[in-house]
């Protein structure tokens, strides 16, 4: 059973087998317009286009044998640019794919400038700066198609905020009467 | 005070060293407010806390009506998001601003 993606309003969504692909489409979760995707084929097709999920066509696909195949995609969440690896580049739409890290970063780096109470500017900070700088490094890596750079950037920014704070807090000695450590 | 807690909680290092607000000052005793039910004292301490606790909870309960019911089109409304996390950061900032100047006292915890 082939595992399909579909993308809706900017977001990805599967694997899902062809079993729930075909409810969801009968639902309406999945309008023609929707871009579909699986493995076999080179670049992300509006489900009108999709020749197999049309009602009343049988359950083969329509490959055809003589092209050439698209690699394998390295992970479930990029496969469309994965597929751009293959011989024929076919520049697809592919939905953007934020970076983990630099969420991670943003999240650390705003609950950092939360939990100055409990130290948050250390022990979150540093994991946002941490996380900010190797995203940036990702988004910066040739060939990168993810996004995310101005969330690393925030995520960055607070970061450093909480532990300049920390630092400020050291210099103004109040730690040796902090009694909530 | 909840006994369980001790007779003082922690102070905050960031005022105590620069003298102003951040934008968790208060959550604590904002949320001991709530959890005895007291509703305004809990928004009087830390209302951005107070506000973010009931818009939060009402918040994750439609995400995951819409997570069980995804045919259902209100509910997609709900789903996580990326700008979520520019409008917390936001509401953050403006937060700490405005319960910093003067004129804004009544966003001074108590």
């Amino acid at each position: 059973m082939a595992e399909w993606f579909y993308g809706k309003e900017g977001q990805q969504y599967g694997p899902i087998d062809e079993v729930t692909l075909s409810a969801r489409i009968a639902t309406g979760e999945i309008g023609p317009a929707d871009l579909v995707w699986t493995e076999g084929m080179d670049s992300w097709k509006p489900l009108q286009e999709v020749r197999d999920l049309t009602p009343g066509v049988g359950d083969s696909r329509s490959q055809d044998p003589g092209s050439q195949p698209p690699g394998p995609p390295q992970s479930p969440y990029a496969p469309p640019v994965a597929g751009l690896e293959g011989a024929s580049y076919t520049p697809g739409p592919s939905l953007p794919v934020t970076n983990g890290l630099s969420i991670a970063s943003m999240i650390c780096g705003i609950l950092s400038l939360i939990l100055f109470c409990f130290c948050g500017g250390v022990w979150l900070g540093v994991p946002a700066v941490i996380c900010g700088h190797l995203s940036l490094n990702q988004l910066n890596a040739p060939g990168n198609q993810q996004e995310g750079r101005g969330m690393a950037i925030a995520g960055l920014i607070c970061g450093y905020l909480g532990i300049g704070f920390f630092v400020l807090m050291l210099l103004g000695g109040n730690i040796s009467s902090y009694r909530g450590m | 005070m909840a006994p369980w807690l001790g007779e003082r909680m922690p102070d905050c290092l960031f005022y105590e060293t620069t003298g102003l607000l951040c934008p968790g000052c208060g959550a604590t005793r904002s949320a001991l407010a709530v959890h005895e039910g007291n509703w305004s004292g809990a928004i009087r301490n830390n209302a951005l806390f107070a506000g973010g606790l009931v818009l939060g909870g009402i918040w994750i309960v439609f995400a995951a009506a819409g997570e069980r019911f995804p045919a259902v089109k209100g509910l997609r409304f709900f789903r996580f998001r990326l700008w979520f996390l520019w409008a917390i950061l936001g509401a953050l900032v403006v937060f700490a601003l405005l319960r910093n100047v003067p004129g804004m006292e009544f966003l001074r915890p108590v």
